[in-house]
């Protein structure tokens, strides 16, 4: 009998030690734990669900329920790492605005965020979860190194959820979070706040004085209606308003992505690049807090985007020669490389911009891969058309899980192919690795489209013991591609193997004769 | 009379020894200057010669050695038809001034290089 005890309690004390907690905020209370509310935090959380007490006690009950039911493996593919000084082994993933953070060792416990408005439409998570056409934004991490505080992670994230709210948790510790600030529509400045469903973007100021810079957000308005106001620009730490961009003409749905870039090379990011849902792409400067030049950049309507996964600009010499003896005429130019959804396939787009004209999708080349990419080529003709033409695009064969990285003038995208019956179910699901050419979406390795047994994560460049690069899996360190291969410029399909002897790589950029006085 | 001519013979010769020593010197001094306008161009080519050398001699040390140049900026990398989408390759721009002088005469080199660090790493952020 004393045994049964000892276990009983045993069996209930690993209960305790490995439930998930389930935390939000009450206003005017804090942080707390919707397991543990007082009488007083229960008859507030009734109010605002409003429900009666037996009815909130059920709603408290079925929680745990409800979020495993709303768990999908192939979004927690898209989770970023904790950092270590934090938990190493944790992870998060936002669903919508409500974050889980989880660990693969069995012995931590789940850690659920749910922001206080969200919890009354908290049945609306699934739908929102499981919609193949909408990009589930994923929360901006801070580090101590961006915060200048050792031991500090800051999270700030948008609800796609019940009222519209940006919120940002501190999380010294992953068992106490603390909401910093929300911003909403009933906070002064932000009154036409309609859609939240964005990752906010960090942004860094140099100070007049030595020292940090001073960081700021900025956070996207996502509305279906007109808003007036397309950007915020916020006080990293209190998320005060301190500048807006107005809209000054009708524009379509935003989506949740921007970019900030160093349009004119003096090492300062002035210039923000965002995009429509539909594929619109704007650009604004951004000064002193003041907006300035909002700019119409291109227009891919046209192609029929549902939403907009990642904006990200990059600086190269594209090459703007024919071939044989014009092939060596580059010119040095700003990129755009858009990644958008197109139902359950995402679509690479790579845009010159063009500062005088509005790029149409007319002006891409379609550039997708075949059924069979080994019987992929390129013509003069093709060559040609991307060269003189606006860029090009390509469908990709999955929906891109991670920032595609540009390694030697190769775009290497990790790809998850859901099925269109289980949508979460990562079983279901099939992964790829595909590598493109940059300037012209052929194929670079024999094999564009390398299957993986399982989903990939972050893709990072690392260094090999064969004295070249490796792109490896950032989570499980697996190597994917054992030597990476850089393009040259020698010929349309020139490339030859990255070397880390090559490196540190000098390039010449000029030389100038000076002669003073004679004889 | 004969002692005016006696003068104006002295006064003559005088006059065209005069005239003689000038067109000489004048004449030594112009070979002089074509032998010096002769030779400029020789030396000019070979202070050229010896800066470029001695700024070629200090490119390869930097290069292979890493020693401080005269000015070292980081800045945004140059355009790269092989371009990479890491923002932590750090580009530190290196200008190099080579400057040799003889009497009057100085000439410099002056080179701008880009040294690019191994780039390991991704693209900072989450979709």
């Amino acid at each position: 009998m004393g045994l049964y005890r000892l276990g009983l309690c045993l069996l209930l004390c690993s209960q305790c030690l490995f439930a998930e907690t389930y935390w939000s905020y009450v206003p005017g209370v804090g942080s707390v734990q919707l397991t543990e509310l007082s009488t007083e935090q229960r008859s507030l959380l009734a109010t605002h669900l409003q429900l009666n007490a037996e009815q909130t006690r059920v709603w408290l009950n079925q929680l745990p329920d409800q979020l495993n039911a709303v768990s999908c493996s192939t979004l927690d593919v898209q989770n970023q790492a904790i950092p270590a000084y934090i938990d190493a082994s944790y992870k998060v993933v936002s669903y919508a605005g409500v974050l889980k953070f989880y660990s693969e060792d069995n012995t931590k416990s789940t850690v659920w965020w749910l922001p206080w408005t969200a919890l009354p439409a908290l049945s609306q998570l699934k739908a929102q979860v499981t919609d193949l056409s909408l990009h589930m934004h994923q929360p901006l991490l801070i580090t101590e190194q961006q915060l200048g505080s050792p031991g500090q992670l800051m999270i700030v994230a948008g609800s796609g959820i019940g009222n519209p709210n940006y919120f940002a948790l501190q999380l010294n510790s992953l068992h106490s979070p603390e909401l910093l600030w929300t911003l909403s529509s009933i906070d002064s400045g932000a009154e036409d706040l309609i859609g939240t469903m964005a990752q906010p973007l960090l942004m860094q100021e140099q100070r007049e004085l030595a020292g940090l810079p001073a960081l700021s957000l900025l956070l996207p308005n996502i509305a279906i209606s007109n808003p007036t106001t397309l950007i915020y620009k916020v006080d990293l730490l209190t998320g005060n308003v301190q500048a807006k961009l107005g809209a000054e003409q009708t524009l379509p749905e935003l989506s949740g992505v921007m970019a900030l870039y160093d349009q004119n090379r003096d090492s300062v990011s002035e210039s923000l690049l965002f995009s429509t849902k539909s594929g619109q792409i704007w650009q604004v400067q951004l000064e002193q807090n003041q907006f300035y030049g909002l700019q119409a950049l291109a227009d891919f309507s046209a192609l029929k985007f549902n939403d907009i996964q990642f904006i990200r600009p990059l600086f190269a010499a594209v090459p703007v020669g024919g071939y044989g003896t014009d092939f060596h005429s580059r010119r040095s130019q700003w990129l755009v490389m858009l990644g958008a959804l197109r139902q359950q396939h995402s679509v690479f787009v790579v845009l010159k911009i063009n500062s005088t004209a509005r790029v149409l999708s007319s002006d891409l080349v379609d550039r997708t891969l075949p059924d069979a990419p080994e019987l992929a080529v390129l013509t003069s003709q093709d060559w040609q058309q991307i060269q003189q033409k606006g860029g090009w695009f390509s469908q990709l064969s999955g929906r891109l899980t991670h920032l595609p990285v540009v390694a030697g003038g190769v775009v290497y995208f990790s790809l998850l192919q859901q099925s269109l019956e289980q949508v979460c179910s990562i079983e279901q699901s099939s992964s790829a690795l595909v590598a493109l050419h940059l300037h012209h979406a052929s194929a670079v390795y024999r094999r564009p489209i390398l299957p993986l047994a399982q989903a990939a994560g972050p893709l990072k460049i690392k260094a090999n013991a064969q004295g070249g690069f490796s792109l490896v899996e950032q989570h499980s360190q697996q190597v994917l591609v054992e030597s990476l291969l850089e393009i040259s410029p020698e010929c349309a399909h020139c490339s030859k193997t990255i070397e880390q002897a090559g490196f540190p790589r000098w390039q010449l950029m000029g030389t100038y004769h000076n002669e003073e006085g004679a004889y | 009379m004969m002692l005016s001519s006696k003068g104006f013979i002295l006064v003559t010769t005088l006059v065209l020894m005069l005239i003689l020593s000038c067109i000489s010197l004048s004449m030594l001094v112009q070979t002089q200057l074509s032998q010096k306008l002769a030779g400029s161009a020789t030396l000019s080519f070979q202070l050229r010669q010896q800066t470029q050398s001695k700024h070629g001699q200090e490119l390869r040390l930097l290069q292979q050695s890493g020693a401080e140049s005269s000015l070292f900026v980081i800045a945004p990398c140059p355009a790269n038809y092989a371009a990479w989408s890491d923002l932590k390759v750090i580009c530190e721009w290196h200008q190099v001034r080579t400057t040799e002088r003889s009497s009057h005469h100085q000439h410099s080199v002056t080179s701008v290089l880009v040294r690019q660090s191994l780039p390991e790493g991704g693209w900072d952020g989450a979709l």
